[in-house]
């Protein structure tokens, strides 16, 4: 459905995107993730045409609509998009703002898509009012109800719940998602946070330094990451000290493992394990003994930081109905089926290399 | 503007509530995309430079011909005498002013007492009076002839002369308080709460809080406060003129009709125009600095209620002001217009009309559309060289009247030298295309007031987001659809708003009106000060009290919106 090949964009000189490669089939919500500044909203504001590719090609439907020499107006894409700030037009109503790209819309169509769209977003009964009447997560909706009236092709949603307050995001996230799955429309998405990202996308990649760092699942980002920088951006863990043994294993305090195969490793590499919180478990009958230093209570769980005999420390997630003491020895073991290793090196390293696209990666695998 | 005239000129209000409301939400953004970068904008911005930087060149290249006659009698009698009244008089009108207006709007931000919520925006009023009207009323009330002057010596009651500096001064400081009072007041209530609190929290009584905490919170916007009124001072003509002040905007029109030496008076305007350069770079700094005091979002502060004697204090103090400024002048205006009733709408009075509004409406149709290509110049091309564009292009609002005047007259004059030369060069003779014509007085209101409708227009253009119109894109609309659907609407009640301004400002314009128009052409302004200059103050009651109203529609309008703020950011209300 949308095709981006090696696509590079500059400011001045200043190169925001290097050879950019991204596919995202028809019906699939896909997101962006990434710190500010590394160029994710620039791959929308590409896609959408308000920026032109200095070099590469963009692919919407089959049809080409943007490369180094020619590019299609934006107006002319059939692309939608849900900006950060809503951009609702503040002199036309709810009802006006959702017709506004149904002007040449036969009048009982555009009626009946605008109800339909209302009902869809759950303001049926705000459909005369003005934007500023309403709160910021119905000014969301309503940018969303517009952008989708027209039915565009592809959907864009640039930061669509930054300007909200936290507690509303996830459960909008929820509820766009719901949205576009009705409307069956594909959707691209950029964000800088994960956990909204993992309620709302199918397929997710990590940008860093004007690169697509991996295109995944939500499982693959965070318990498979092909990078440091991946797997420290995407949720919290630790990195535990280990030695690599021989394809698939690695050993360290906690015991000897599975890891993936990594050919640039070769037996007795320093490397370095990454643990999630998950990965542990509170086990009385093991012999690896650890002390909780640290506890933040997080509603249904608590998360520890436990420190091990070797002095190294990782965390643990543990019921919040049965509290560990603090300072007191505690078996612990692992509860993963494999873990994921990388060379033991400066964590920058890594994503500097240009080589650490999707696809292939020194440090990695699977 | 009003200056000249005296009073008060939506225009700097704009200029400083602008700076203070807009601040906040202004970002500078690139050229959106799509958007072709025209050359032709930057033809704009350059012609509008070059517009405003023009009088100003030609009054300093006045240098290079010195008349040396005048200019003897210039530097030894006439220069000393004017920069020092014009000093004083500048002093004076400061203390006074700032007294007024930090004091009544720290009295209606931090008492209450009986009225005070009608208080808070009526005392803005004043605004609306042009100040060569309060002068004259003054005038015939306590000069040797005038009514109270002659009831007081009946009764031997010795009374100063008032028609002297301190007549002058105190007319202009009634008339100008009210910057003052809406700057400190703005600042006051949208910086001090929360300060002001954590200050008696440390142990201040409320005093001392104001003193040592409030005020110098406010000092940046009380400054920019007092630059402007130092502007309308610097531009002020008809009160001096009427006053017998001799001021140097007194002096520029004297070199000129009675020396009958445009270079002289184009050399005092020089020394004019440093001076007004002077005080806007001042008010330049002082709005900088108002913005980190404008930021954040803080709690309204709750006045402290006040209890009898105090209370009608206050209530007496503040009607006693408004009483002096507003009240009572308008109230003879009314009995004046009606002794005289229907004998004074002669058909004369209606051509002066017709002609005050011929040149409010084309100078308002002028002024707008140019400030409109300014405007969208600076969306398109949001380059620091742009902005600095349009800072020049629009200084005029802090040249006086008399300076703008006679730089115009120097700079279209020129014009018609080689247009007249052009015209031997085919044998034919041209009559001069320019001076003494309506288009002069246009090009002069142009300068003078872009800045009035530049303000509204811009500030309405940024709320139009360049996400805005990429989401029209977004949904398919052309670039000409775009303007249609969404520019027009958005920007059209500040279109108007401008329009009415401007117009509001030519209409009560004496300097520019005065020393550029064509011969023998009347205004309802001129007509006004050729009346209060003979002493026949009846006959100017109806234009003055017709110029009053138009006045008191800006002045109405910012006291709204100084009232309720936040209206200035629904959408139904765009200006």
């Amino acid at each position: 459905m949308l095709t981006l090949e090696q696509v590079t964009k500059r400011f001045g000189t200043h190169t925001v995107l290097r050879d950019f490669s991204l596919t995202l089939d028809a019906g699939m919500i896909g997101c962006l993730l990434g710190p500010s500044g590394s160029g994710k909203t620039t791959v929308l504001r590409l896609i959408a045409g308000f920026e032109t590719p200095d070099a590469g090609t963009i692919t919407i439907g089959g049809t080409p609509v943007a490369d180094a020499r020619r590019a299609l107006e934006p107006h002319r894409r059939q692309v939608g998009m849900v900006f950060q700030d809503h951009a609702l037009f503040p002199h036309l109503t709810v009802a006006e703002n959702i017709a506004f790209g149904l002007r040449s819309w036969h009048a009982t169509e555009r009626t009946a898509r605008v109800t339909a769209l209302l009902r869809l977003i759950d303001l049926d009964d705000a459909a005369h009012k003005y934007p500023h009447e309403l709160s910021g997560g119905q000014q969301q909706r309503v940018a969303l109800a517009r952008a989708l009236a027209p039915r565009p092709r592809l959907l864009l949603l640039d930061e669509p719940f930054s300007n909200l307050d936290s507690m509303l995001r996830e459960r909008l996230a929820m509820e766009v998602r719901r949205i576009l799955k009705h409307e069956a429309v594909t959707a691209l998405l950029v964000t800088h946070d994960p956990f909204e990202a993992f309620a709302i996308a199918d397929r997710l990649g990590v940008v860093a330094n004007g690169q697509l760092a991996q295109w995944d699942t939500p499982y693959g980002l965070y318990h498979q990451p092909h990078n440091r920088f991946v797997a420290e951006f995407i949720g919290e863990g630790a990195f535990l000290p280990g030695t690599f043994e021989a394809p698939n294993q690695v050993r360290t305090e906690l015991g000897t493992l599975p890891c993936q195969d990594e050919p640039a490793l070769s037996p007795g590499d320093a490397v370095d394990v990454l643990l999630r919180p998950d990965d542990l478990v509170h086990d009385e009958a093991s012999p690896v003994i650890a002390r909780p230093i640290h506890a933040v209570f997080r509603g249904s769980i608590i998360r520890y930081t436990l420190r091990l005999a070797s002095g190294a420390t990782v965390l643990m997630d543990h019921p919040s109905h049965d509290p560990l003491p603090l300072e007191s020895a505690i078996g612990v073991r692992l509860d993963t089926r494999h873990v994921v290793v990388f060379r033991r090196t400066s964590a920058a390293v890594e994503i500097d290399q240009p080589d650490c696209g999707c696809s292939v990666n020194t440090n990695q695998a699977l | 503007m009003a200056a000249c005239s005296g009073t008060i000129d939506g225009s700097r209000w704009l200029a400083l509530i602008g700076g203070l409301h807009t601040l906040k939400r202004f970002t500078v953004t690139g050229t959106p995309a799509g958007v072709p970068r025209f050359a032709f904008w930057h033809v704009v911005v350059a012609g509008l430079v070059a517009l405003a930087a023009a009088p100003l060149i030609a009054i300093v290249a006045s240098f290079r011909a010195i008349d040396s006659d005048v200019w003897h009698h210039l530097t030894a009698y006439l220069l000393p005498t004017q920069l020092l009244e014009t000093a004083q008089l500048l002093l004076v009108v400061l203390l006074l002013a700032f007294t007024l207006g930090v004091g009544l709007a720290w009295l209606t931000t931090a008492y209450r007492f009986p009225g005070v919520t009608l208080f808070r925006w009526v005392l803005l009023l004043p605004l609306a009076m042009p100040a060569y009207v309060l002068g004259f009323v003054y005038l015939a009330w306590f000069d040797v002839t005038g009514s109270v002057a002659l009831f007081l010596r009946r009764w031997e009651i010795p009374l100063p002369q008032v028609r002297s500096l301190w007549g002058a001064a105190w007319v202009l400081a009634f008339a100008l308080y009210p910057y003052i009072y809406l700057a400190a007041r703005v600042a006051f209530v949208t910086t001090s709460a929360r300060a002001l609190e954590v200050g008696q929290a440390l142990g201040l009584t409320r005093r001392q809080a104001f003193w040592r905490v409030a005020v110098p919170l406010a000092r940046p916007a009380i400054v920019a406060g007092c630059a402007l009124v130092a502007f309308e001072v610097l531009a002020d003509f008809g009160v001096v003129a009427l006053f017998g002040v001799e001021t140097l905007s007194v002096g520029i029109y004297k070199a000129w009709y009675a020396l009958f030496s445009l270079s002289t008076a184009m050399q005092i305007a020089a020394l004019l125009a440093f001076l007004a350069v002077l005080a806007l770079f001042f008010e330049q700094w002082a709005r900088k600095r108002a913005r980190f005091t404008t930021t954040g979002r803080s709690q309204p502060l709750t006045p402290t209620r006040l209890t009898s004697f105090p209370a009608w204090g206050a209530t007496l103090l503040c009607t006693a002001v408004l009483a002096v400024a507003l009240l009572l002048p308008v109230a003879q205006l009314c009995v004046w217009a009606w002794t005289l009733g229907r004998d004074a709408l002669t058909s004369r009075y209606w051509h002066f009309f017709a002609n005050s509004l011929i040149l409010g409406s084309s100078g308002a149709g002028v002024t707008v559309t140019l400030a409109l290509l300014l405007a969208y110049a600076q969306r398109l091309d949001g380059r620091p060289i742009m902005h600095t564009a349009v800072r020049i292009a629009t200084v005029g609002y802090a040249l006086p009247g008399a300076v703008l005047a006679v730089g115009v007259v120097a700079v279209t004059s020129a014009v018609d030298h080689v247009w007249i030369a052009l015209g031997r060069w085919f044998d034919a003779h041209w009559a001069p295309l320019l001076g003494g014509t309506v288009v002069a007085m246009l090009i002069a209101y142009a300068i003078r007031f872009l800045v009035v409708a530049f303000g509204p227009i811009q500030a309405a253009l940024a709320r139009v987001t360049p996400r805005m119109d990429e989401a029209a894109q977004s949904l398919g609309e052309t670039q000409y659809g775009i303007l249609r659907r969404i520019h027009l609407p958005l920007l059209r009640p500040a279109l108007f708003a401008a329009a009415a301004l401007v117009f509001i400002d030519i209409l009560k314009e004496l300097p520019i009106t005065l020393m550029t128009r064509p011969f023998g052409w009347e205004t309802l302004a001129t007509r006004i000060f050729e009346l209060t200059n003979d002493g026949r103050w009846e006959e100017a009651a109806l234009p003055a009290l017709a110029v009053t109203l138009a006045g008191a529609l800006p002045a109405w309008f910012l006291a709204k919106k100084i009232t309720h703020p936040t209206s200035a950011h629904t959408p139904e209300t765009p200006c």
